[in-house]
């Protein structure tokens, strides 16, 4: 339980607020390269703020502005891109990637008047297939290149906006109880009333759960009833990756789950995985393929006979905005505390000028981040149950993904070697 | 509870600044509204009036550790963080002092209850 101001310092994460500024040091996704394929600019939203992406004709840069001319305000986004910058379509002010005002048409002999307008503006450049923005202060850090996004494989990625704040997203993530509550017993339960078959691999009790602060975030471990600590589950556990991911995997198949915080009220999620099992090589892609999921129906009613469903059933039920204030935790929670502990803390830093957990300041090539192999002890049925009773069921490459999990088993079975 | 400054008010009434002060008379809700807002903002919320489990949000606001036990730092103002669970009877305090970065858990006791190993 927090107070009703503590809750709100927590989950709001516009301009000047604590929790944003702190939020403003990383950088986050917030489109596909492939939105640019017909279009040079799109408005995108971040953190409270609306923003314009605009992408060079020529040369294929990236830049990012805030969305309203300071003149009169109207949309950059309905502007002229250049190849040094962007143009507004309603008097010709241009703007460099910095933001700098460099012409204003209609002000030719007023050289002070367009060195003092400075537009906000960040940075953008290109990841696994996404358009990645920082909108925080100079100097920006290395966009961290997570094993995930940069590992061979094939690469397909859910997405949906979700009406609710991203901290209640990110609670789930330390929360291990409710796998076998939520994806255990429940979805048990809808299969009984439904006829189908839940898997069995998420009803394992839980014996033993920890919680680790680690250099990206915190380190959750479990034991479950029949296992034991030389299990992945404990041995290896994954990561909370502060302050927006959570990494996971198993059988093969490798993801990350992404909460960009577009406003106090609003999440953009996405579940980028990468399919490379064991035994096979993946075919080369050019690119990722993006795909939305569903998670209500045309009646309204939310879709909870998959898992990621029964996830944002519980996170989009708590409101837009979860009131802490009337919560009732208990010691299973205790993981939920650490993470807002862990958010104060670096709030506390970056009000003291320091770089927050998790900056990533050298140049590198990849990140790697420990991630369970064999998850829930469920071996070649996991994969399988992850794509078919997931968000990967809505994917485009579902069947291939199938095929290549299953090739690559029979694969390794016929060879005499494990996962 | 009588107000400072003010003997003789009955308990309960609002408090009086202007001109509810000046007579006996029961105040209109309009007056009572104008007093309200003559009162310095409080510091903290709660959730809205009648809600189902505001009292345990009351309690919270009450009985959380307001200083650090390691450094004596206002947890408040130093930027620390208070979670409260309940385990049991006990009502749980998981504190980080923003102050000394302690973190570690305050209890709360009504009573001490030791369970005995079996000997």
């Amino acid at each position: 339980m927090l107070t009703v101001e503590q809750n709100e310092e927590l989950t709001s994460v516009g301009p000047g607020t604590p929790m944003g500024e702190l939020l403003r040091r990383y950088w986050y996704p917030i489109a596909f390269e492939q939105d640019f394929d017909s279009v040079l600019t799109k408005t995108v939203r971040l953190l409270g703020e609306n923003w314009t992406l605009f992408k060079t004709p020529k040369s294929g840069r990236y830049g990012i502005v805030a969305e309203h001319c300071p003149h009169r305000r109207a949309s950059l986004t309905y502007g002229v891109v250049h190849e040094d910058g962007i143009r507004c379509g309603y008097h010709g002010w241009k703007f460099d990637f910095d933001g700098q005002c460099v012409e204003q048409p209609a002000e030719t002999d007023n050289q002070n008047f367009r060195d003092r307008v400075q537009q906000k503006a960040g940075k953008a450049q290109t990841l696994a297939g996404m358009v990645w923005v920082y909108v925080g202060p100079d100097p920006a850090p290395e966009l961290p290149r997570f094993d995930v996004f940069v590992m061979d494989g094939i690469k397909d990625c859910g997405y949906t906006t979700l009406p609710c704040n991203w901290l209640q997203i990110m609670e789930n993530s330390v929360d291990p109880h409710h796998v076998e509550w939520l994806h255990g017993y429940y979805f048990d339960f809808l299969g009984q009333t439904e006829g189908f078959d839940a898997p069995k691999a998420f009803q394992k009790k839980h014996m033993r759960t920890g919680f680790e602060e680690m250099e990206w975030g915190i380190l959750k471990r479990r034991v479950l009833e029949g296992g034991t600590e030389e299990n992945d589950d404990w041995k290896i556990g994954h990561p909370l990756v502060f302050p927006y991911f959570m990494r996971v995997g198993g059988a093969g198949i490798n993801q990350m789950q992404i909460r960009v915080p577009i406003d106090d009220t609003t999440t953009w999620k996405l579940f980028f995985s990468n399919h490379a099992p064991n035994g096979i090589e993946a075919p080369k892609q050019d690119r990722p393929v993006f795909y939305e999921y569903l998670w209500k129906d045309e009646n309204g009613r939310l879709i909870t006979d998959y898992i990621e469903g029964q996830d944002i059933m519980a996170w989009v039920s708590q409101g837009p905005i979860t009131d802490r204030s009337q919560e009732h935790l208990g010691r299973s929670d205790g993981g939920v505390a650490m993470l807002r502990k862990m958010f104060k803390e670096n709030m506390k830093k970056v009000a003291n000028g320091e770089d927050p957990l998790g900056t990533v300041r050298e140049p590198h090539e990849r990140i790697d981040l420990p991630c369970e192999r064999d998850k829930f002890g469920a071996e070649r049925e996991f994969a399988h149950a992850w794509i078919t009773t997931g968000s990967m069921r809505y994917s485009p490459l579902k069947q291939q993904l199938l095929d290549l999990h299953e090739d690559a088993w029979a694969a390794r079975e016929s060879a005499g070697t494990s996962a | 509870m009588r107000m400072h400054g003010q003997p003789g008010k009955a308990p309960g009434r609002v408090p009086d600044f202007g001109k509810a002060a000046m007579t006996d008379a029961p105040l209109t809700p309009d007056e009572r509204k104008a007093d309200l807002a003559a009162l310095p903002p409080d510091p903290y919320r709660l959730p809205p009036v009648g809600s189902w489990f505001g009292p345990d949000a009351e309690r919270h606001l009450i009985d959380r550790p307001k200083f650090c036990p390691m450094c004596a730092a206002d947890l408040e103002t130093g930027g620390g963080i208070t979670t409260e669970y309940w385990a049991g009877d006990l009502r749980v305090f998981m504190t980080w002092c923003g102050a000394c970065s302690w973190f570690g858990e305050v209890v709360r006791f009504d009573m001490v209850t030791i369970e005995e190993e079996e000997h």
